[in-house]
């Protein structure tokens, strides 16, 4: 399912640009989860499609509403799971990522203060030269159980 | 609406997978008893090899402060258990959370946690030799590598299947695809 993402999508990239119609960088599925019950993490996922001719290289990512944000994968290794931070995340030229569940994804740590579900969610998605991507989106259940 | 068409397909798939061996679970040549062990719930009860006796358990090592994997499993283990009982099985697992993060999970932690996922989660913690107590025997790996601001936390990715004498009897590797493991049920209730 696609969602409608993302109110603002300015990320000004220092060159690469397509020149063609349409955004040069494209975020969408966007899913930001409130952390569980007696757990201070969470996660975001979201689709990045870079439409310029560059390589797209996200360096950081920040969020106001949490204490701190990183890009993380989650691996498996025979059979085990680990997590480690990305330093950075490279999209290459009109390719697209998708981070999801139990693979790259975006971890949120300690949120800053008392969050409800619905609550507006901003993050910002830099690149390595300088250009900014925000995405906004509201706080979402991570957990539905069927039939309760 | 994906509850009632869910359950519909899976009472279909039940009747039709009945009699089949399981394709998905792995089931060992012989089950492994579990060690004496001694943990405790999230309720602040015991949790031993006895707690497990009488029922078929779906145990999954992981921790409460994992973004990713841990509450994606178990979110897949709870569906599972739902729609085996919407579908009406004979045999309705019980799933265990066993934290492998002791130092951050304590019982009032793990009690916040499992309850987010409905019935039929129990969290389960000790310290880490009374932890490794189970998992060694059973080759259950689990670690905490350090790293410049804490921890990592590693663990395994299967779920293990406990049946009724309390034996580890098979398990399930990722990706734990919640309708292959409700396909695979009645033929693995049968083995075990």
């Amino acid at each position: 399912m696609i969602r409608l993402i993302v109110c603002l999508a300015t990320l000004v990239l220092a060159s690469g640009c397509s020149g063609e119609s349409g955004p040069p960088v494209e975020v969408s599925d966007v899913r930001i989860y409130a952390p569980l019950p007696g757990s201070s993490m969470s996660a975001a996922y979201l689709a990045i499609a870079n439409n310029t001719s560059e390589p797209l290289v996200i360096s950081e990512i920040a969020s106001p509403q949490y204490t701190s944000a990183e890009l993380h994968e989650t691996t498996l290794s025979g059979d085990v799971y680990r997590m480690r931070q990305l330093p950075t995340l490279t999209i290459p030229p009109g390719g697209a990522t998708e981070l999801r569940e139990g693979a790259q994804h975006i971890m949120l740590m300690e949120p800053i203060g008392e969050l409800a579900l619905g609550d507006p969610i901003t993050l910002f998605i830099r690149d390595s030269s300088g250009g900014e991507l925000v995405v906004r989106s509201s706080l979402e259940a991570r957990i539905q159980v069927e039939g309760n | 609406m994906v509850g009632l068409l869910g359950a519909a397909g899976i009472a279909l798939m039940l009747a039709r997978f009945q009699a089949a061996d399981p394709e998905v679970a792995t089931v060992l040549p012989a089950p492994l008893p579990l060690p004496d062990f001694a943990l405790t719930g999230h309720d602040g009860n015991a949790f031993t090899r006895d707690e497990l006796s009488g029922q078929v358990s779906l145990v999954f090592f992981g921790f409460t402060q994992c973004p990713d994997i841990c509450p994606v499993t178990l979110q897949q283990l709870s569906v599972v258990r739902r729609r085996l009982e919407v579908a009406g099985a004979d045999v309705i697992p019980e799933i265990v959370f066993i934290s492998v993060d002791p130092a951050r999970d304590d019982t009032e932690t793990l009690a916040k946690y499992v309850s987010a996922f409905g019935d039929g989660v129990y969290g389960v913690r000790g310290d880490l030799d009374s932890l490794n107590v189970l998992t060694e025997p059973l080759g259950v790996f689990h670690a905490r590598p350090r790293t410049d601001d804490g921890y990592d936390v590693e663990h395994m990715s299967a779920v293990l299947v406990i049946n009724p004498r309390a034996e580890f009897a098979a398990l399930f590797r990722p990706p734990h695809a919640i309708e292959a493991i409700v396909a695979d049920w009645p033929g693995l209730v049968r083995k075990l």
